[in-house]
């Protein structure tokens, strides 16, 4: 599940974030604990720890003493926020390149993009 | 975590729980598989002295030799391997040798012991063994000679073991040293098939008292080489 | 009495043999440690020197403060189980393995070694000699864990072990780690399989250390380029490479150390390709024989 090729305090806050993003995380929902985290992943504690940490700093994840962590009310909105920045550098010009390397012409594009969107919109 | 209190002399406590059951078992074998020959011998009217004698000299020697082989190359591996000292091992296991032999002569000596129950027994037959008379007011002196004389084969034991556990080649240096260190007890049981030497060391007719000298400075000297053969010894993988 | 050992410039010589050259670390404790080596790189020689089974030719090792060799105070501590351990010996009886640590190990948990023995599936009335080798690497695990000595080292321990099996090791250690603050060294050179349990990293080769970082760190420091073979020795000229692979025109180099994003960005805008660098590769080309670095 978490490989070597990556830091995997970066793999797991991207887990948590994922979940968060699906909805399987709620707002004030509690998160495993680091210990059970650790076991149940097979990951060291410690870095565990340190992903959490991350996660704390972003504000997407607060903290409540002996009891354990949370995710904020806001955090699906922050996390939104987040990637719509890095949507476009992070999806869109990849697959625009993609296009261009395959010689798809850039109106075919729309022309799937705006098929996908109102079919969405439609029940 | 559990605490515990740390008990006194654990290693000579494993060794013992280790060697006296083993011991124990061994005699009661022997001494069955003696007692039913020798009365079959007996019954035969054979002549039993030889065979027996020379197997309740030679059996036990070696039997405590190999033990104190295996005090070192299996005990002071675990012992080192729990965390313990070297410096705590030479005490403990010389402890074991004296307490070993004297266990093993004690139950040889009850063996002969029990022989004297047999010859009233085989007097009810009227059977006659043509074993020599034994004196039942002898069996401490039995005894004393038994225990000195295991002992010094277990410390030649112990000694070859770490020659042995330390390298081969020091394995190989150290026994001469454990020959020499079993020679009192060879002089004062007679060279009762002892490999290598010849009966003169049965000449020298040494007396009772110069015995137990030289046994006693061999002893202080083993132990010294003991203590410092363990010193400082690596414990090496079983592959190396 | 805190558990911290303090390696300096320790050298290891024996049959002719240098075992370890002018080895120093510290470690601070509490951590799991994964030292890492191919056979014959010393990883033993340092644990074992470490646990006192063998006394250091020159330079310095104390733990908490305190020399090593043949120091009750220290190795009462320390707990070191070598494949499947030296307090295993085949002529025993499981039973009296357990029983004799549970005499000579001053910190042993008999409880916790009944549980460990269940799990493991152990039989008690065997000897040693009679169990297969996987049986007799997990009585070492048993030992080294009940131990519940504040550093407890397994070399190579899961040797033999069935992948299940290797779990509940792995599994064990973790639970421990996080119940009680004790450090673990786990030596091995299969890497993929238990890299994540690992804080901190060492490897050593041939009888040096040639690395100690944390784990975490050394997943993010390798990077492969990729690319034409003349623009890849052009980026990588001055960066710590440390393997090349090429095929035709096509050139991979394992660069290690971070890249910084005016590199990164140099890199993209060359047509080089930027992948990143697992571990065990990492592993594989700082212990590669002759290897320059």
């Amino acid at each position: 599940m978490f490989d070597d090729r990556s830091p995997i305090y970066r793999q797991i806050a991207e887990q948590i974030e994922a979940d968060v993003l699906r909805g399987a995380l709620g707002a004030d929902d509690q998160v495993m604990s680091t210990t059970k985290y650790a076991a149940f992943h097979r990951i060291n504690p410690a870095t565990v720890a340190k992903a959490f940490q991350q996660l704390v700093d972003d504000g997407l994840l607060y903290k409540r003493r002996g009891v354990g962590m949370f995710v904020s009310p806001d955090a699906p909105e922050t996390l939104r926020e987040r990637r719509r920045k890095t949507f476009f550098t992070d999806v869109v010009d990849p697959m625009v390149a993609q296009a261009r390397t395959l010689r798809i012409p850039a109106g075919e594009l729309i022309d799937r993009i705006t098929e996908l969107s109102t079919g969405e919109e439609q029940p | 975590m559990t605490t515990r209190v740390a008990k006194r002399w654990p290693l000579l406590r494993v060794l013992l729980s280790a060697h006296l059951t083993f011991l124990a078992l061994l005699w009661a074998m022997f001494t069955l598989l003696v007692l039913v020959v020798t009365s079959i011998l007996v019954w035969t009217n054979a002549d039993t002295d030889n065979i027996m004698h020379l197997l309740s000299v030679q059996a036990p020697r070696w039997l405590l030799f190999g033990l104190g082989l295996d005090a070192v190359s299996t005990y002071l591996r675990i012992h080192l391997s729990h965390g313990r000292t070297r410096r705590e091992f030479t005490g403990q296991a010389l402890a074991h040798a004296g307490i070993l032999s004297g266990a093993a002569a004690f139950l040889i000596t009850a063996g002969y012991a029990m022989e004297f129950g047999l010859r009233s027994l085989y007097a009810v037959f009227d059977w006659r063994s043509r074993a020599p008379e034994l004196d039942p007011a002898t069996l401490p002196q039995v005894f004393g000679t038994f225990w000195l004389s295991l002992l010094m084969w277990m410390v030649a034991g112990l000694v070859i073991g770490l020659g042995f556990f330390r390298s081969p080649a020091h394995g190989i240096f150290s026994i001469p040293v454990g020959i020499v260190i079993v020679l009192p007890s060879v002089i004062s049981n007679r060279n009762a098939g002892m490999p290598f030497l010849g009966d003169w060391v049965v000449d020298l007719d040494l007396g009772p008292g110069e015995i137990l000298a030289i046994s006693a400075v061999i002893l202080v000297a083993s132990a010294g080489l003991l203590r410092r053969g363990v010193r400082g010894v690596p414990m090496r993988t079983s592959a190396e | 009495m805190s558990m911290v050992v303090e390696v300096d410039q320790l050298t290891l010589r024996y049959h002719d043999v240098t075992a370890l050259d002018e080895v120093s670390c510290t470690l601070t404790g509490g951590k799991i440690y994964g030292l890492l080596g191919r056979n014959g790189s010393g990883k033993t020689s340092l644990l074992s020197v470490l646990a006192g089974y063998r006394e250091h030719t020159d330079g310095q090792v104390r733990i908490g403060g305190l020399p090593v060799f043949d120091n009750a105070e220290v190795t009462s501590r320390v707990c070191l189980v070598r494949g499947s351990g030296d307090a295993t010996q085949n002529s025993l009886k499981v039973a009296d393995v357990l029983e004799f640590a549970a005499i000579l190990r001053t910190s042993w948990d008999s409880d916790y070694a009944a549980e460990l023995v269940e799990l493991f599936s152990l039989p008690l009335n065997k000897t040693v000699g009679s169990l297969s080798h996987g049986r007799r690497s997990a009585l070492g695990i048993v030992i080294g864990l009940a131990s519940r000595t504040p550093l407890t080292m397994f070399d190579e321990s899961y040797l033999g072990l069935d992948a299940p099996t290797r779990y509940k090791f792995y599994d064990a250690v973790l639970a421990e780690a996080m119940a009680q603050p004790r450090t673990i060294i786990l030596s091995t050179h299969l890497i993929e399989e238990v890299s994540a349990l690992f804080e901190e990293v060492l490897i050593l080769d041939d009888g040096k250390l040639v690395l100690h970082e944390e784990a975490e760190t050394l997943r993010a420091s390798g990077c492969a380029v990729t690319g034409d073979a003349e623009v890849v020795d052009r980026f990588v000229d001055g960066l710590r490479v440390l393997g090349e692979k090429r095929l035709g025109r096509t050139k991979s180099a394992m660069v290690y150390g971070d890249l910084d994003a005016e590199q990164r960005a140099g890199a993209s805008a060359a047509g080089l390709d930027l992948g990143p660098l697992a571990l065990q590769d990492l592993f594989v080309h700082l212990t590669e024989p002759g290897d320059p670095s």
